[in-house]
C-alpha cells in the first residue's frame, strides 16, 4: 500500500474525531487495564515463585537417585561411604548460572519437651554460614536467633511447633529418630530461635538445626549429604540449569537434579492457571474490543458509502477498498495501543514500586496453593504479556475491520454514488 | 476508418424492483469518434445517466455491445472494467465528489496514485493541468475551502490528469450558477481542443447544451435526436483510437 493511500486512511480517521477519540480512549484504557492485568499476574507468579522457593525448597535440588520424593535416609548422595561434598559443591558453583548452593541432611523424629509434651516433626540439617545464601528462612526469626556454627546444640523451631510443645528460646528439647544404620538416635538441644512463615507446614512441623549436628543423631558420616539447595542468578532458568547440571554432574557419581516445577508441582501448576487466567482475560478483553471497533469501522465505512462508491468508479479495485479500511483499523490500534502504553506507564511503576495491598484493613497474610503471597502484590515487568496483549489488540482491531471492509468492497459504484 | 472511441450496438438495460421492471435504455446505437464534445439530453427518467453508466463500465446492460477504445466492455470482469476505468476513462460527477480530507492537489493526484504513477511525474502533470484551468496557487486547499466551480474544476482536473482516451461527466453543471457553468464548460472545451480526449456529459440546461459540438436527445430510453453542432472541430490529433 502506498504512503499516499496510508495517509488518506489516517485523515479518514480524524474526519469524526469525537468518534475516532472515543473508540481509542475504549480501547487505549483496555490495553492499559491488560498491561496492569499482565503485569499484577507476573508479580503474583514471580512472588509465588519466590517465596515457595526461598523458604525452604531452593530452586534447584540435587539428591541420589531414587531419594526424592520418599526421602529414605540410607540414600545419601555418593552412597553409604558418602562423596566428598566440598567437590561436589564445587562443581556446581562453577557453574555461571549458579548463585549459591548448600548441602543439606534431612530425618524425622519424635520432638518432646522437657515437661513431656512431644509432636512428631521434620529435620532439616543445614550449613548455617551457607543457607542463607539460598534460602531466607534466616529472616523470619520472631524470637531469638537463627543457627550458628559455634552452637552446634541450638536448633531453631516453627512458632507453632513451640506452642504445641510449650517451648520458648532457651528450653531443652530432645530429639528421637532412627538413625539410617537402625539404631535409635537421641539428643538433647536447646531451642535457639523461634519462627514464623507463614505457612502451617514449616511453622507446625520443622526443626532445622545444623548439618553436622543432624548427621550424628542420623548415625550419618560427614560426608553423607541427602541433598543439595541450589539458587541460580536467574530462576527462570530453572528448569534447563537443572538439566544442564543433571548431565555435568553425574559423570562425578549417580545424581538426580530437580528444578523447582518438578519439586513443588502445585506451585507450577499454579504458575500455569495464573498464565491461563491472564490469557483468558485478554481473551475476553479482545472480544469486547472486536465489537467496538467493527461498529466504529462500520459507521466509517457507511456514512462514507458514496466516497467509497466514487472511488471505485475511478478505478480502485475492491482489494484496495479493503486495504484502506483495513489500514484505518489498523492506524485506529496504532494509535491506540501507543495512548494505551502512555497510560499503562505509571500504573505499572506504581504497581512495581509500591505493589497493591489486596489484605485491606485485615493486613492478613494471603496464602495460595500452600505458598505465603504476602497482602501486598508488587507487579513485575512481562515483556512478553505485554507483546501478547499488543499484538492480540492489533489483530483483533484487523480481523474486525474485515467485515465492515468486505462490505465496503461490496459496493455497486453506480448505487452507491447515489447515496446521500 | 477512425476506430471508434465509442460504439453502442442495440444497447439495453432494465432495472428491476421486486417484480416492478423500469426500462432504462431500449435498442440504443451510436458511435461516438475520438475527439468529439458530446453531450446527451433529456428530461429526468431519460436513460442518460444509465447511458453514461454503461459506456463508464460502471454498469453493464442487459443486452447489446458497448465498444469503449476498442474493447467491448460487456466480455470484461469487474477487476478488468476497474482497470479500463482507471486507464482510459475520467469520471466527473454532479457533486463533484472529492475527497474532503485530501487537497485539491491530492485529490487531482489521486488517480495516478491508483495508476502507479511516481510522485514527481505526478506533481508535474497536476501543476501543469491547473495552470492550464486556472487552479493555480489553490493546490493545498481542501474542498471546503474551494467554491463550488472551483470544486468541478479540480474534478475535471482529476478526470484528465490521466490523459484519459474519454471524459465522461453527469450533469457537471448542474449545481452551478450559470456564469460559472459556462466558464467549466470553457475550460472542458478548450482541454478538448488541446488534447483531442473525448468528452460525453449529459445536461438539463439549454445553456450547455449550445455549447456542444454534437447533441444527442434521449426519451424514454431511446434516441430522440442525433445532431451535429456548427462547433469548430477539435485541432490536436483526436486520441482514444486504439486500445
Amino acid at each position: 500500500m502506498s504512503r499516499r493511500l496510508l495517509q488518506l486512511a489516517w485523515r479518514n480517521l480524524w474526519r469524526n474525531p469525537r468518534r475516532t477519540l472515543i473508540a481509542m480512549a475504549a480501547i487505549a484504557l483496555g490495553y492499559a487495564m491488560l498491561l496492569f492485568v499482565a503485569c499484577l499476574m507476573a508479580g503474583l507468579r514471580w512472588q509465588m515463585i519466590e517465596n515457595g522457593t526461598r523458604l525452604v525448597l531452593s530452586e534447584i535440588q540435587v539428591h541420589a537417585p531414587g531419594y526424592y520424593p520418599k526421602r529414605s535416609i540410607q540414600k545419601t548422595l555418593g552412597g553409604q561411604k558418602g562423596t566428598d561434598v566440598s567437590a561436589l559443591l564445587a562443581a556446581i558453583s562453577a557453574d555461571p548460572q549458579v548463585y549459591a548452593a548448600a548441602p543439606r541432611v534431612y530425618g524425622y523424629g519424635l520432638v518432646s519437651a522437657s515437661h513431656g509434651s512431644s509432636a512428631g516433626v521434620a529435620l532439616l540439617g543445614v550449613v548455617p554460614d551457607q543457607e542463607p545464601k539460598i534460602t531466607v528462612l534466616n529472616t523470619q526469626m520472631v524470637k531469638g536467633s537463627y543457627l550458628s556454627t559455634l552452637a552446634p546444640h541450638r536448633v531453631v523451631v516453627g512458632d507453632k511447633l513451640a506452642g504445641v510443645i510449650g517451648v520458648q528460646v532457651g528450653s531443652e528439647i530432645v530429639l528421637l529418630t532412627q538413625a539410617a544404620d537402625g539404631s535409635m538416635g537421641n539428643d538433647l538441644y536447646t531451642v535457639g530461635g523461634i519462627f514464623h512463615t507463614g505457612l502451617d507446614a514449616l511453622d507446625r512441623g520443622l526443626v532445622v538445626m545444623p548439618l553436622g549436628s543432624l548427621q550424628e543423631l542420623l548415625a550419618l558420616t560427614p560426608g553423607r549429604i541427602h541433598e543439595v539447595g541450589i539458587k541460580l542468578h536467574d530462576i527462570t532458568e530453572a528448569t534447563a540449569v537443572a538439566a544442564g547440571l543433571g548431565v555435568r554432574l553425574s559423570k562425578m557419581l549417580p545424581v538426580a537434579v530437580s528444578a523447582w516445577p518438578e519439586l513443588a508441582p502445585d506451585l507450577a501448576a499454579y504458575v500455569q492457571f495464573n498464565r491461563g487466567v491472564t490469557l483468558v482475560l485478554f481473551f475476553i478483553f479482545f472480544l469486547l474490543a472486536v465489537i467496538g471497533i467493527m461498529n466504529t469501522m462500520l459507521m466509517a465505512v457507511f456514512e462514507r458509502t458514496r466516497e467509497l462508491g466514487m472511488l471505485m468508479a475511478l478505478g480502485m479495485r475492491p482489494a484496495q477498498v479493503i486495504g484502506l479500511i483495513m489500514a484505518e483499523a489498523a492506524g485506529l490500534a496504532a494509535a491506540s495501543l501507543v495512548l494505551g502504553a502512555a497510560l499503562g506507564a505509571p500504573l505499572l511503576w506504581y504497581l512495581q514500586a509500591h505493589g497493591l495491598d489486596v489484605g485491606g484493613a485485615t493486613g492478613e497474610v494471603v496464602s495460595v496453593a500452600g505458598v505465603v503471597v504476602g497482602h501486598l502484590w508488587y507487579g513485575r515487568r512481562d515483556f512478553s504479556a505485554y507483546g501478547q496483549a499488543a499484538v492480540g489488540l492489533a489483530a483483533t482491531a484487523l480481523v474486525s475491520a474485515l467485515y465492515p471492509a468486505w462490505r465496503a468492497a461490496h459496493f455497486r459504484p453506480t448505487e452507491a454514488i447515489r447515496k446521500v | 476508418m477512425v476506430q471508434p472511441a465509442v460504439e453502442l450496438n442495440d444497447v439495453s438495460k432494465t432495472y428491476r424492483t421486486g417484480s416492478i421492471e423500469v426500462p432504462a435504455l431500449r435498442g440504443v446505437s451510436l458511435r461516438i469518434v475520438p475527439g468529439e464534445f458530446v453531450a446527451t439530453a433529456g428530461p429526468s427518467g431519460s436513460g442518460k445517466t444509465t447511458l453514461l453508466n454503461i459506456i463508464g463500465g460502471l454498469d453493464r446492460a442487459d443486452a447489446g455491445e458497448v465498444w469503449v477504445a476498442g474493447q467491448n466492455l460487456q466480455l470484461l470482469s469487474s477487476g478488468e472494467l476497474a482497470r479500463v476505468r482507471l486507464q482510459r476513462i475520467g469520471f466527473v460527477f454532479q457533486t463533484y465528489n472529492l475527497l474532503p480530507v485530501l487537497t485539491a492537489l491530492e485529490n487531482t493526484e489521486f488517480t495516478l496514485l491508483l495508476q502507479g504513477v511516481a510522485k514527481h511525474t505526478r506533481r508535474e502533470r497536476v501543476q501543469k493541468l491547473f495552470s492550464e484551468i486556472g487552479l493555480a496557487g489553490l493546490e493545498n486547499r481542501r474542498p471546503a475551502e474551494l467554491s463550488g466551480g472551483q470544486q468541478q474544476r479540480v474534478a475535471v482536473a482529476r478526470a484528465m490528469v490521466t490523459e484519459p482516451a474519454l471524459i465522461l461527466a453527469d450533469e457537471p453543471t448542474a449545481n452551478l450558477d450559470s456564469a460559472t457553468a459556462l466558464a467549466l464548460l470553457e475550460v472542458m472545451e478548450r482541454l478538448n481542443r488541446a488534447t483531442g480526449t473525448t468528452f460525453i456529459f449529459s445536461t438539463h440546461d439549454p445553456q450547455v447544451m449550445e455549447r456542444a459540438h454534437r447533441l444527442i436527445r434521449l426519451r424514454d430510453g431511446q434516441i430522440a435526436s442525433d445532431e451535429a453542432r456548427d462547433r469548430q472541430a477539435p485541432v490536436a490529433a483526436a486520441k482514444g483510437g486504439a486500445a
